[in-house]
């Protein structure tokens, strides 16, 4: 009897041990970016095991919002929008307050799609969050920036207006003066074109597109020389271009435009 | 008495489940000795893995990349735990053929077939060389140095080639490109299996898993002939960056781009409904050149939508004219890249045009 009773303890022991072992080996079945990240990175970025692990973890995560961003990313970055946009446009029907900026962007600089792109942006303002913290930019501005490509100047204009007196002069990025400058531009308003580049260059005196746009108003005004002075000071300035090696921004200066300008104002 | 024994046996089986219910299976060290090709990571697929590992019964192990130098370690094999000198991987997968293992990333690697060839190098080179090779697909044209591998489609692709030798077991395998044997690592590594008059190639690499029986071919073009029938050809044999901004990238930047299209666009009659937006994809390879040309039409929902065809002709005509491209470029190295221009287009006349 003794001697079974010792050989039961030991086989009890085991089987707790077991039991733990068990419970060791799962998988920590919590679901969070943290896991999830940990799980994609085991798998090649963008590479189709990649793809085929972020989609059983959306299939097992139906109303996580961070993974069927996270597929969209790299399809954009292939240009497979069918599926990137299908994709996104599921993180923002689960979570409109952070994604519906980021899919507003990219209908915006990526298509071209500025109507598209204004619903999102008002969407996000509407929502009380207008940062977007995947590619930096605030709604606001970003909707004055697509109704400027609508060709709507006035409306763009209010836009900014209004972005810059909700969040200062200091508060908005130096770039809503320069999309701002030109609507104005646009509408023929040069003076006022001409002060809003000014306000960028008393912020930041090497900011070639500033110098850039005034030339471009210079040469509207017929001013040859003094287009001619702020074109040099843009290619002075031409390692400073705002610039992002996977995509262009609206607007968007290259070296070239400003030595093509530079040509035609100086010689 | 009696429920002490059965009540024993009860918990034996679940000792027994207990050792089922662990993580992995264990190995034994017998099952792994041999020698191993490498296949792919499978953090990428489709990069190579051109490493041979020989494991010894005295606990040594020899690796060797392909031309390059061998290395002799210690290994042990506990459990699933596989120690290989100082680096420590898990076995996840053993059978007779395959083996995969990780750290921090998982590898696969593929048992080689028994093949004595009975030939020197240099005789194998020689049987090889300078001639025409088929397996009624896909022909292979060799010089001394390069291949061109002609597909049914007349797609042509040139690489550099070489054969090496492990104790008895010989290696084709391919790197560097049309222009430079130095431009791409080695991949495509397939192990020769048999000659007797045909040239047959095992392959289980990057690429997937084929095997090619080749027949020499008797009346074949010449090696320069099928060269020069080549045209657009990538410059890595794995990888394509995703770098896209074609802006960047082309002479006179996004503004000469955009004039490109728009002066040189008509917008088709009865264009009408055709309106959505229309991806051009292409890649510009190390070189500078361009190829791969896709036109990928959505409609205003982003849904796919077919456009006309004289709308995407005279898009891949005028991604076809552009010849400005410079390569992407890392600490003066050149890259295969992506390039994406995006249209957006109403009744047929192009909108806006965005990259």
């Amino acid at each position: 009897m003794k001697k079974y009773s010792y050989v039961s303890i030991v086989i009890y022991i085991l089987l707790l041990y077991s039991l733990l072992s068990i419970n060791a080996c799962q998988q920590n079945s919590q679901a969070n970016e943290d896991s999830f990240r940990a799980e994609l990175a085991q798998a090649g970025y963008g590479s189709p095991n990649w793809y085929k692990t972020i989609d059983q973890l959306i299939e097992k995560h139906p109303d996580n919002a961070w993974l069927p961003y996270r597929k969209a990313v790299p399809l954009f970055r292939r240009g497979d929008y069918i599926e990137g946009i299908a994709s996104l446009s599921r993180a923002v029907a689960i979570d409109p307050t952070t994604y519906a900026n980021y899919r507003g962007a990219v209908r915006m600089t990526d298509l071209g799609d500025y109507e598209g792109a204004i619903q999102d942006f008002q969407l996000a303002i509407d929502l009380k969050n207008h940062i977007d913290i995947i590619i930096p930019g605030s709604a606001y501005e970003r909707k004055g920036i697509a109704q400027k490509q609508l060709g709507k100047y006035e409306e763009a204009i209010q836009t900014f207006d209004k972005t810059i007196k909700k969040f200062g002069i200091n508060g908005v990025d130096i770039y809503t003066f320069m999309y701002r400058g030109i609507a104005k531009r646009e509408l023929g308003q040069y003076e006022k074109a001409l002060a809003d580049f000014q306000i960028i260059i008393d912020k930041w005196e090497k900011c070639p597109e500033a110098y850039y746009h005034r030339g471009l108003v210079y040469i509207e005004q017929g001013k040859k020389e003094e287009a001619c002075t702020a074109f040099k000071r843009a290619l002075l300035y031409k390692n400073y271009i705002h610039g992002n090696p996977g995509g262009a921004y609206i607007d968007q200066l290259y070296e070239a435009d400003i030595e093509r300008m530079f040509d035609k104002a100086c010689r | 008495m009696k429920f002490h024994k059965y009540t024993n046996l009860f918990f034996i089986g679940l000792l027994a489940l207990f050792c089922l219910s662990q993580c992995s299976l264990p190995s034994s060290q017998e099952e792994l000795h041999g020698v191993w090709l490498g296949a792919y990571t499978e953090y990428m697929p489709n990069t190579p893995l051109p490493v041979i590992n020989d494991f010894h019964e005295d606990g040594s192990v020899l690796t060797k990349r392909l031309n390059k130098e061998e290395k002799i370690y210690s290994w042990s094999l506990r459990g699933s735990d596989l120690r290989v000198d100082t680096m420590n991987y898990r076995v996840l997968a053993l059978s007779e053929d395959s083996l995969m293992t990780s750290n921090n990333y998982r590898f696969v690697f593929r048992r080689l077939k028994h093949a004595d060839l009975k030939v020197t190098p240099e005789e194998l080179r020689k049987y090889i060389e300078n001639n025409a090779w088929t397996d009624g697909t896909n022909n292979f044209y060799f010089d001394g140095e390069q291949v061109a591998t002609e597909q049914e489609s007349g797609k042509v692709e040139t690489r550099c080639w070489n054969i090496e030798k492990y104790r008895h077991f010989y290696f084709l395998y391919q790197y560097g490109d049309q222009e430079d044997c130095n431009r791409s690592s080695i991949g495509r590594v397939m192990q020769i299996t048999k000659l007797a008059g045909e040239l047959h190639l095992e392959g289980w690499n990057e690429q997937g898993k084929k095997t090619y029986k080749l027949k020499k071919v008797k009346t074949a073009k010449s090696f320069s002939d099928v060269v020069a029938k080549g045209s657009f050809q990538l410059c890595s044999m794995y990888t394509i960056s995703s770098n896209h901004h074609a802006g960047k990238s082309y002479e006179g930047g996004g503004y000469t781009i955009k004039q490109h299209f728009l002066n040189n666009y008509e917008t088709p009659d009865a264009a009408k409904g055709q309106s959505g937006f229309i991806t051009l994809r292409f890649v510009v390879n190390c070189e500078g050149k361009s190829g791969r040309y896709e036109v990928i039409g959505m409609d205003n929902n982003f849904k796919p939508f077919d456009f006309n065809r004289f709308i995407t002709e005279q898009l891949t005509a005028l991604m076809k004219d552009m010849k400005g491209w410079s390569p992407y470029e890392v600490d003066g190295t050149y890259y295969d890249s992506y390039k994406i221009i995006n249209l957006k287009i109403q009744d047929g006349q192009i909108v806006s045009i965005s990259f």
